[in-house]
């Protein structure tokens, strides 16, 4: 201990300095004790009450300041969105002359915003194209003067142009100082303070196209501040203010307060993202109480005997009054600069200072709610923003790359997008025809119109063959579909025609048609140019024979007969291979046929055949009526018939059996069977699709004789009926050849030319 | 006028097919006179007496052989000019020709002809064919003609 060391050197003179030190320290502390003591005690008391009313009004005007600055906050956000909606109603610039311009500028002040005081419409480039020259009353102004002026060298124009370039946010709005304005005083004819709004008008397509200016009244923004903060004496003390981005000052309620203090005192503060500028409430410094009570002496007795209690009631105070409001002072300082941490609450805390803690507390919550709502607003719009344009670059992406035409067309039958492929097409560029009636493109412009009005009859999508003609005056044939575009209400909105060229499709077609014609006339040129010569080989070969036969040696008379059967073979061939050419492409109508007639008929015409061969034909009766083409099938009779009495063992008479099974169910519609079975020599396995291949022969000429035609035809005839032909048959064990044919073969136009 | 034998006239071009039809005349033995005319263009002229024929023939024939495929004017075409000419149109009007095309048997029956016969390759088949000609139309059928008179 420092006291009893110095004790120890000089005990008398330690001890007269200590008493003297105890002694000045005890007057000091007696002094310091009752000089300060009434005022002290008096500022304890007073304090208190001050403080306990100041506390209580606080309360009272945060709860109502929280409200009405909402109210302005929502007030200020409701202008801005009617800005907005004004901004994007702008035309497209290039479209509107500037007295139009003028013209709707001032329908714009007048009709719901007089305390707009100018509003322009300025080019990129910063030259004024159009001012209001009307106020909100509807008197004339000078604003015309400013046309034509430009804004370029404006710091404030040209940051926000770049911002805008740069971020490409569609209808932002930027509300800069609340200061005079040279371009205003010109504009209106006075000096006033003014806060300016600027907006991007975009195009369609997504360029900045121009740009919004207008300047509100300033006065009518202080009011609105002023309206909030000097609401009677609940908001006596209560300092409201307005500051910009970079914490300037642009307006201040209860404006008999310095600036300077106000900023130094402010406590709390709105923030609206975007906008760009803040709100801030502070309480400002309190009055003092006017008039004294007590005289002085009074005052220094109650002070007296009251010191001991005021210095214990100002610890208190201090502790329990001045410490919380000094941190909520701080806490707000922090609130405001970052954004970021809250206010204490003291639980149980049941005063007026706790009731400033909670309603404190709630008013940032309620804050960074709002706060919270806007950003999601703000970011759901942008990524809303951000996916329509995305689509809208997919819907570009597609039109350009897509190798078909696409044309929009408005209801009244203008075109209204062309894309590339439709330019590849038709030649246009997109320019040339826009606007222009998309009937002019057609080489016969009644076929668009019955294509829309089918379209509007059945309110579906119709695809159709048409003729369009290209730049060059070329016909296109064109696979066309229009599809009809409605809006959300379902109203139309124009067409979208979708073509592809099938130009060449078609020409290929009439070539194949060309070509069809040019073989039916080379199957006529052979059946006469090939066989009147073998009909001359034959006939002399036969009147050789006649004539001279008796002169000839055996020998001479066998080249003969050879040459003279040579040529009759091969004129079967031919026309054999007519036959078949032209079963393909020679449709013959279908009429009923009775099989069992047609059958007979076969019969009779082989009946040569039949009778030398010694061949039995059985029926297995009965056999249906089926619609057919008579002739043909009666052929096909002939020819299995013919087979199966040909085709018999040596040594064995044919015995042929004729049948059939159904009808039968089949790809949904009823067919018969029919069979030709025969006991003859059979076929291979292997063999079982070959003879049904033009002249496949598996015999010589000598064993059996025939072309080789036969099953061939037979098979070209029951196809091209919709049926099927097969064989049944083991090598030695006889052979069943089946056909099917459908039970409605016929078309409704055959049945009515039917005799029965 | 003594009665002459009913001539056939026949419409040809191609000589194997008239030599072969004379042949065929002649083992059938049919004698009727065979007048063969090389092109359709001849066979109007002689027909009608124009042209080359100053004066149609004092008899007509009792019946015509006419091909399809002819040089000039095409066997459908005199078809249609005979059976269009007051004094042609009774005369029996046969189609010897090689096509078996459906239309030029439709258009023919369609332009009022009386038979139409696909020439065979075979010349035995032939000789009958042409035998059955002329006992059909010379001598069993009744025509409204007689000797080339009405």
């Amino acid at each position: 201990m420092a006291v009893e060391h110095t004790k120890r050197k000089v005990p008398w003179l330690a001890g007269v300095t200590t008493l003297l030190r105890e002694h000045l320290r005890l007057r000091l502390m007696l002094w310091i004790l009752v000089i300060p003591a009434p005022p002290l005690l008096l500022t304890g008391w007073f304090g208190q009450q001050a403080y306990t009313e100041l506390a209580e009004r606080m309360q009272q005007a945060a709860d109502q300041l929280a409200r009405q600055t909402a109210t302005t906050l929502n007030r200020i956000l409701s202008e801005r969105a009617q800005d907005a909606q004004f901004v994007s109603s702008l035309p497209a610039i290039r479209m509107v002359d500037p007295p139009r311009m003028i013209q709707i500028l001032n329908q714009a002040v007048t009709t719901y915003a007089p305390s707009y005081r100018v509003m322009l419409v300025v080019g990129t480039d910063g030259t004024i194209l159009a001012a209001n020259d009307r106020d909100g009353r509807g008197q004339p102004l000078p604003g015309r003067s400013l046309i034509g002026r430009t804004v370029k060298a404006e710091p404030w124009f040209a940051s926000a142009l770049s911002r805008w370039r740069q971020r490409q946010v569609e209808g932002t709005i930027e509300v800069h100082s609340l200061a005079p304005d040279p371009l205003v005083h010109e504009a209106v004819g006075q000096d006033l303070p003014v806060m300016r709004l600027i907006a991007p008008v975009w195009s369609e397509q997504g360029s900045l196209q121009a740009v919004w200016v207008a300047w509100v009244d300033g006065a009518v923004v202080l009011d609105a501040l002023r309206g909030a903060a000097d609401d009677g004496t609940s908001h006596q003390g209560f300092v409201v203010s307005l500051f910009d981005q970079d914490d300037r000052i642009l307006g201040l309620s209860g404006r008999d307060w310095p600036v300077a203090s106000a900023t130094a005192l402010a406590q709390q503060a709105l923030a609206e993202p975007g906008l760009g500028w803040t709100i801030k409430v502070f309480p400002a410094p309190g009055r003092a109480p006017s008039g004294f009570p007590f005289s002085l002496p009074v005052l220094v007795l109650v002070g007296g005997t009251i010191a001991g209690g005021a210095l214990l009631l100002g610890g208190l105070a201090t502790r329990q009054i001045l410490d919380p409001l000094e941190r909520l002072a701080k806490e707000a300082e922090i609130y405001a600069a970052t954004k970021r941490g809250g206010f204490t609450i003291q639980p149980g805390r049941a005063d007026a200072i706790g009731g400033l803690q909670k309603a404190l507390a709630a008013m940032t919550q309620e804050l960074e709610t709002k706060t919270t709502a806007l950003t999601r607003e703000a970011a759901e719009h942008h990524r809303a923003t951000q996916e329509a344009q995305a689509a809208q670059r997919s819907l570009d992406m597609l039109l350009a790359q897509s190798p078909d035409l696409v044309v929009f067309t408005q209801p009244d039958g203008t075109i209204s997008r062309f894309n590339r492929g439709a330019e590849r097409l038709l030649g246009y560029r997109e320019a040339e025809v826009f606007g222009q009636r998309a009937s002019c493109l057609y080489v016969r412009g009644e076929d668009r119109l019955g294509l829309v009005a089918e379209v509007q009859a059945t309110g579906e999508v119709v695809a159709r063959e048409v003729q369009l003609r290209d730049k060059e005056g070329q016909v296109k044939e064109v696979s066309l579909t229009l599809v009809p575009l409605q809006d959300a209400e379902g109203g139309a909105v124009g067409f979208v025609g979708f073509g592809k060229d099938i130009t060449a499709l078609k020409q290929l077609e009439r070539d194949l048609k060309l070509s069809n014609q040019e073989l039916e006339h080379f199957t006529f040129s052979i059946s006469h140019d090939l066989q009147t010569p073998l009909r001359g080989i034959h006939g002399f070969a036969d009147l050789l024979l006649r004539r001279a036969k008796d002169r000839l040696e055996d020998k001479e008379v066998h080249y003969l007969v050879r040459m003279r059967a040579g040529a009759a073979r091969m004129a079967a061939l031919i026309n054999d291979l007519l036959e078949l050419s032209r079963i393909g492409h020679i449709a013959q109508p279908s009429e009923a046929c009775d099989m069992e007639a047609l059958v007979a008929q076969a019969r009779s015409e082989i009946e040569p055949l039949i009778t030398t061969t010694g061949a039995r034909i059985q029926v297995e009766r009965p056999l249906p009526v089926v619609e057919a083409d008579r002739l043909r099938l009666v052929r096909v009779w002939v020819n299995l018939l013919s087979n199966a009495v040909k085709f018999s063992k040596p040594g064995v008479p044919p015995l042929v059996t004729v049948g059939a099974a159904g009808p039968q169910e089949r790809d949904d519609r009823r067919e018969w069977a029919f069979f030709v079975r025969d006991n003859g020599i059979g076929i291979a396995p292997e063999y079982h699709q070959q003879i049904f291949e033009i002249f496949r022969r598996l015999h010589t000429y000598e064993e059996y004789e025939g072309t080789g035609a036969g099953l061939a035809i037979v098979k070209r005839i029951i196809e091209f009926r919709g049926g099927r032909v097969w064989v049944e048959s083991q090598e030695g064990a006889g052979s069943t050849f089946w056909f099917t044919l459908p039970e409605e073969a016929g078309t409704a136009t055959a049945r009515a030319t039917d005799p029965r | 006028m003594p009665i002459e034998p009913i001539e056939i006239l026949m419409i040809e071009d191609n000589a194997d097919d008239v030599e072969l039809t004379r042949e065929a005349l002649s083992l059938g033995k049919i004698h009727n006179r065979l007048r063969v005319l090389q092109d359709g263009q001849e066979a109007l002229e002689y027909l009608l007496g124009y042209g080359r024929h100053k004066a149609p023939p004092a008899h007509l024939p009792g019946l015509i052989l006419l091909d399809l495929r002819l040089p000039r004017l095409d066997g459908i075409d005199v078809l249609k000019r005979i059976k269009t000419e007051p004094i042609l149109k009774r005369v029996p009007v046969v189609v010897l020709t090689t096509s078996k095309r459906d239309e030029d048997i439709v258009q023919s029956y369609d332009l009022g002809v009386n038979s139409y016969i696909q020439k065979p390759v075979g010349f035995d088949k032939f000789i009958e064919t042409v035998k059955n000609l002329e006992l059909y139309w010379i001598l069993t059928n009744t025509q409204p003609i007689c000797n080339g008179k009405h």
